[in-house]
């Protein structure tokens, strides 16, 4: 009897790796990861086999996901939908171009659910299947610089909770995770120099920390659906009118002097 | 009494539906911009029920006609809006997952109703700014809340808006301006004449048991647009409660 099969993307790094370490022992494993082939390279000898795709890219999944099924000749049985991208963040009144914000939402919210697309037919035609979502806390409340990032993120949490309706007595659960900021190679990029983080837990989460409740998610089975968890530490419950006032009067100088020299 | 222009009021999906029954409310207090997607004769209808008001045909998820437009507007009228409200939308082609997900449609959909929403704050926004007043109005829908069938594709796209509601009114609400978002539930009006049919009345938006009138939830945004920014960042739904049920219709397919 061949282990079950689990599907990650962004599986070579941050979260997606960490939740392959811990579904190692148990699952085969196929790793999607979009760029970085070196990585990737040490990741297929370290951990599991790795596959490339950029998920903005309908056709280059659709080609992927042809790959992973020659390879492993079974139906995917957990898919976790950890690839993601952001940037820095920026106010709207800052924003000119809007391709970095739709790149977001083809990656984080429309590759989600290509994959999902894919792997549903077998698993409800089984009648067995995980779909674990990686959003994001910066989706629930009011953030200022996140707009694009936030929305994509959100999607996926309407996604989830819509679909979970849908596969209500399919013996599939889909899931949501909403962490707040997680110390992964993506988040060190463009949070670099920040002061504020996680308030009030005061640290960014491990990755691990995140991969432990999607281990849970996996592992439980039918039981549960359409969970839309948040670990944020409280965050979202809190109340951070100090730091916002100081933001917004330093910010507000900035912006207005730019929209004042703005050419009509 | 003043001589004072009356200010302007921008309303995509102005001719029909939520946006036209909005723009009724507001015609008289407001000079209207009435943008539309496709329907020229609904919009010449509705250019020439409300005096004074003008029309302009555009794709919101075409940029470059959201900038011609948008200059047309400021030559014609001379401003820029004090009021914008977001109201353009489509239903789109998805149903139940399972049955199949056009994915490009789900795209599309994404591109219409929160990066158009987006495109056109982006135009008024700087003025607003600059003159510390404006308020900005959304639309979403009781779908993106969540537990519904049917609604891939619409639904996460109308979450989106629900997000970029709250984000944005932390970004400028500082400045005087108010971005509130209406949730409907199932509103009487032309995108959703198509399936009217297929519900049972009874249990329309049960427990209030009919169709949302375009006008009920046009009463709530001209409250919204103009309670000040001690409002801000609300979604405000407006579904005769039907979203505390979670009752789900079955749809004839």
């Amino acid at each position: 009897m061949n282990r079950p099969l689990a599907l990650i993307t962004g599986g070579t790094s941050g979260i997606g790796l960490a939740a392959a370490r811990r579904l190692q022992a148990d699952y085969q494993l196929a790793l999607i990861y979009g760029h970085d082939r070196q990585r990737a390279e040490q990741i297929s000898q370290d951990v599991a086999p790795c596959f490339q795709a950029d998920l903005a890219h309908p056709e280059q999944i659709a080609a992927c996901f042809r790959l992973v099924q020659e390879h492993y000749q079974q139906p995917v049985q957990v898919l976790i939908n950890a690839a993601g991208v952001a940037g820095p963040a920026r106010f709207l009144l800052q924003r000119r171009d809007l391709g970095p914000l739709q790149e977001m939402m083809k990656v984080n919210y429309l590759g989600s659910l290509a994959l999902i697309q894919r792997v549903l037919p077998e698993m409800v035609q089984h009648g067995v299947g995980v779909i674990v979502n990686i959003a994001s806390a910066s989706s629930l409340g009011a953030n200022p610089g996140f707009i694009g990032y936030s929305e994509s993120k959100a999607a996926l949490r309407c996604l989830t909770r819509n679909l979970a309706a849908e596969l209500a007595g399919s013996g599939v659960s889909v899931h949501c995770l909403s962490p707040a900021r997680v110390a992964t190679p993506m988040t060190t990029r463009w949070l670099e120099g920040a002061t504020q983080v996680n308030h009030p837990l005061g640290r960014a989460l491990e990755a691990d920390e995140v991969a432990q409740a999607i281990e849970h998610l996996v592992r439980a089975g039918p039981l549960l659906n359409g969970l839309d968890l948040v670990l944020d530490g409280g965050q979202s419950l809190t109340h951070s009118s100090e730091i916002l006032r100081e933001r917004a009067e330093s910010d507000d100088e900035r912006l207005s002097s730019e929209v004042s020299a703005r050419p009509k | 009494m003043t001589n004072e222009p009356l200010p302007l009021a921008l309303i995509s999906g102005g001719t029909s539906g939520i946006g036209l029954a909005t723009a009724r409310r507001l015609h008289g207090r407001y000079r209207l911009a009435l943008l539309y997607g496709q329907n020229a004769e609904r919009a010449a209808q509705a250019a020439a029920e409300l005096e004074g008001a003008r029309t302009y045909g555009l794709d919101l998820t075409r940029a470059e006609q959201v900038d011609t437009s948008y200059a047309q507007i400021e030559a014609d009228f001379g401003v820029s809006p004090q009021v914008l409200v977001n109201s353009a939308g489509s239903r789109g082609r998805n149903r139940y997952m399972l049955q199949g997900l056009d994915l490009e449609d789900c795209a599309r959909l994404m591109d219409l109703h929160f990066f158009g929403s987006l495109r056109l704050v982006q135009k008024v926004l700087p003025s607003m700014y600059a003159r510390r007043r404006g308020s900005i109005l959304n639309l979403s829908s009781v779908s993106a809340q969540g537990g519904y069938k049917g609604v891939v594709g619409y639904a996460e796209s109308k979450a989106a808006v629900e997000c970029f509601t709250r984000n944005l009114a932390m970004e400028v609400g500082h400045r005087g301006i108010a971005v509130n978002c209406v949730c409907p539930g199932l509103v009487a009006s032309p995108m959703t004449q198509e399936f009217q049919a297929d519900y049972p009345a009874a249990s329309v938006n049960a427990p209030l048991g009919r169709w949302i009138e375009a006008e009920e939830v046009a009463s709530v945004i001209d409250f919204l647009v103009h309670a000040g920014p001690a409002i801000n960042g609300q979604i405000v739904t407006v579904d005769g409660a039907s979203s505390l049920a979670k009752i789900q219709l079955k749809l004839s397919m």
